[in-house]
């Protein structure tokens, strides 16, 4: 108490009150080396080692003790060597230097455990008229560092286990807009460790055609929808997918405060998704084409016979005929009797034809009910990868409460990838390069259509489109659109094409009736 | 006697017209309407007169293919023409490979058949020449005595009457008279005739 009231009194503060009233542990040595004063924080130093055995703190007071003793060859007798003791090399370098000593920071290797140790130690050199003296401050920073190093590690497994999973995460302070990520997030999205990142340079990276598609799942996700969604960005000019997820932080009111996420490099996988789809769709091809030349291997067999036995009749009836032959008359039974068995393989033939029809109708055609919905989004995976191929953005608009048609699912799959993929083939220009696959339904009939913003119908006549064997393409049989038209004709329902109105491109649909059970 | 021409093929409408085509352009002709039913006529693998065979690839049972391979092993001279309702490149070139003539694929016009029969035809003619040719070349080598069938292996190699006499370890004047019997025997009227004789039916000098 009656310190404080003499501290405001500092003018007639001795130099021996002040000193004791330091709160940090602080020595004053003379020339000899020998502490003369210490604070009394100091002095807890040295009966924390006098009372406590082990420990940290302890460990600390017995490397102070050496103070006492530089000129023991035993020292503190921590230590391993005193040669190599940076207290005792810090000390008597100010001894012989006169040069103070700020901050530095030593570690120690202490104990027959080997623990690791680290000081701050300050020194100043002071002139006073009884002599030289050195003012000594140490400081045990062994928790802190205890405690960085642990950060470090954290942060070097969290960022290595990033790496092999090629997965960053991110932090989002949605008051600052200031992003932090990991050094994998900086690695999928092509930029140096350490460049300051918000929302808006995140959203730089992404895929031209995906930005919006992303900035309203943000939106959602900031309104309390999850977010978990999977795009492409774009680095160093390549396309790179990536999957997202992430989880927004409210206050008690519900305004978000900040997001937490991770996101995913999934260009591999992706790839191998495309892969993957490619060699399906050539297999079926294949399969296709197999099945269609068994087809006509079977066919064409059936057929040669009865037209070889035919032809062989009608040319041996034509020799009969002939005079010069025989020098006699023809044999008209013989005649007669070739021309009863044209007739009969001309028949024979026209049944067969008529029999590969009925096969042709009945093995194509399964109808039954279907959500066409279901059915666009089965066939999505293989649009899409077609999609990333061309660069081309896709929208799916699917229409809610869809009504169900009757039809052949296949068939009707391969109509929409055949809309589809003529819609692609129509945007191989510049110009943004945008498919939308639209449903929607008016109670009575369900409407599927592809709108692309290519180079629109340039034809007079829209409906040669659909005509076998008609194209436009340098490749390509001229088959997809009659077929197409064939296969919604068989559903009871119409395909149209229109150019779209003020804008580029064009959407072909088709329209199909409601199934209102049999 | 017309040439006889040979139709096996499954197809009874095929077969009947194609019997009457053929009849129509001057050939005897009998049909089959398998393979096995061709393989059971004895006589019609070994015809006095050339002949051929107009066979269906495709058929159950045995199928042209392997007809024509079972023909080919038991050494019947009968060439092929294949007819094929759908034939393909693979089976064609074997057909080729073994020997067919042609191989035409349905339905095909007469002038390709007739002219494909006319082909077969004649390479039966020559066969058959060649057959008869060699059968007669054998008989006279049978005729032959060992000494002197050993003198012919060695006279037509070229040598002169003195070296195959030391070859053989005789006097020149045997092999002289060996050489007269063997160039009688085997009615040649020289030595370039012996040679062209001995080739047909694939006799070898002991040099080579």
């Amino acid at each position: 108490m009656s310190k404080k009231k003499a501290l405001p009194r500092a003018e007639r503060l001795t130099v021996d009150e002040f000193f004791q009233s330091l709160p940090v542990p602080v020595f004053l040595l003379n020339e000899n080396r020998r502490v003369e004063k210490m604070t009394p924080a100091a002095a807890a130093i040295f009966s924390g080692f006098s009372t406590a055995a082990g420990g940290d703190e302890c460990t600390f007071g017995r490397v102070v003790n050496c103070i006492h003793s530089l000129d023991d060859p035993r020292g503190c007798g921590q230590t391993p060597s005193c040669e190599e003791c940076p207290v005792r090399a810090t000390i008597l370098e100010i001894y012989a230097t006169g040069q103070p000593c700020r901050q530095k920071e030593v570690k120690l290797t202490l104990g027959p455990d080997g623990h690791d140790c680290y000081l701050v130690i300050s020194a100043e050199l002071l002139a006073l008229p009884s002599g030289c003296k050195i003012l000594l401050h140490f400081e045990d920073i062994t928790a802190r560092k205890k405690a960085e190093e642990k950060l470090a590690l954290t942060k070097d497994i969290l960022d290595r286990a990033q790496k092999v999973a090629r997965v960053g995460s991110w932090n989002l302070d949605l008051a600052t807009n200031i992003m932090l990520w990991t050094d994998e997030t900086y690695r999928i999205f092509g930029l140096q460790p350490g460049t300051p990142v918000n929302y808006d340079r995140f959203l730089q990276k992404i895929h031209p055609g995906d930005r919006e598609y992303v900035e309203r799942k943000w939106r959602a996700a900031l309104a309390g929808k999850p977010y978990e969604i999977e795009h492409r960005i774009i680095v160093n000019g390549q396309v790179k997918w990536v999957r997202e997820k992430a989880e927004v932080e409210t206050d008690k009111r519900g305004n978000p405060l900040r997001a937490i996420g991770t996101v995913q490099d999934i260009t591999v996988y992706k790839q191998q998704e495309t892969d993957k789809a490619r060699l399906q769709r050539e297999l079926l091809h294949v399969s296709r084409v197999t099945a269609m030349g068994e087809l006509t291997a079977a066919l064409a067999h059936e057929l040669n016979q009865p037209l070889m036995a035919i032809m062989g009749n009608v040319q041996a009836a034509q020799r009969f005929l002939t005079p010069a032959t025989h020098g006699q008359d023809p044999d008209y039974e013989e005649i007669r009797e070739i021309l009863a068995d044209v007739v009969e393989d001309s028949k024979r033939a026209a049944e067969t034809i008529r029999k590969i029809r009925v096969y042709l109708k009945k093995s194509l055609h399964k109808p039954a009910p279907l959500d066409l919905n279901t059915a666009i989004r089965e066939i999505l995976p293989l649009i899409r990868s077609n999609a990333v191929i061309k660069n081309i953005s896709l929208k799916i608009e699917l229409a809610p409460d869809l009504p169900p048609v009757k039809g052949d699912r296949v068939q009707l799959q391969q109509v929409i990838v055949n809309l589809v993929l003529n819609g692609f083939e129509a945007m191989t220009g510049e110009g943004e390069k945008e498919l939308t696959i639209r449903t929607a339904g008016d109670g009575k009939t369900v409407a599927v259509s592809a709108i692309d913003t290519g180079t629109g119908i340039a034809v007079d006549n829209p409906e040669d489109l659909f005509r076998p064997f008609f194209t436009t393409k340098n490749a390509g049989m001229g088959m997809g659109l009659a077929v197409s038209k064939s296969i919604i004709e068989a559903h009871g329902g119409s395909l149209k094409v229109e150019n779209n109105r003020g804008g580029p491109g064009a959407a072909f649909s088709f329209i199909l009736p409601v199934y209102e059970g049999d | 006697m017309p040439p006889a021409i040979f139709i096996v093929d499954d197809d009874p409408s095929v077969r009947k017209s194609l019997e009457r085509l053929l009849r129509a352009s001057g050939y005897k002709t009998q049909a089959f309407a398998s393979a096995e039913d061709f393989l059971a006529c004895r006589p019609c693998q070994n015809p006095k007169e050339p002949a051929c065979l107009v066979l269906d690839v495709r058929m159950p049972g045995i199928s042209g293919i392997n007809l024509q391979q079972e023909l080919v092993k038991a050494g019947v001279i009968l060439p092929i023409v294949f007819i094929s309702g759908h034939g393909n490149i693979p089976m064609s070139v074997q057909a080729m490979k073994n020997g067919a003539v042609d191989f035409l694929p349905k339905p095909f016009a007469e002038e390709e058949l007739l002219a494909a029969v006319e082909q077969a035809l004649t390479k039966a003619a020559r066969l058959q020449k060649e057959t008869v040719e060699k059968a007669e070349i054998r008989r006279r080598v049978k005729t032959l005595t060992p000494r002197e069938y050993e003198v012919f292996r060695w006279v037509i190699t070229g040598m002169l009457n003195k070296e195959i006499a030391a070859e053989l370890k005789v006097t020149e004047k045997t092999i002289k008279v060996h050489r007269a019997r063997v160039m009688q025997k085997m009615k040649a009227a020289s030595i370039a005739d012996l040679v062209r004789l001995a080739e047909k039916i694939g006799i070898r000098s002991p040099l080579r």
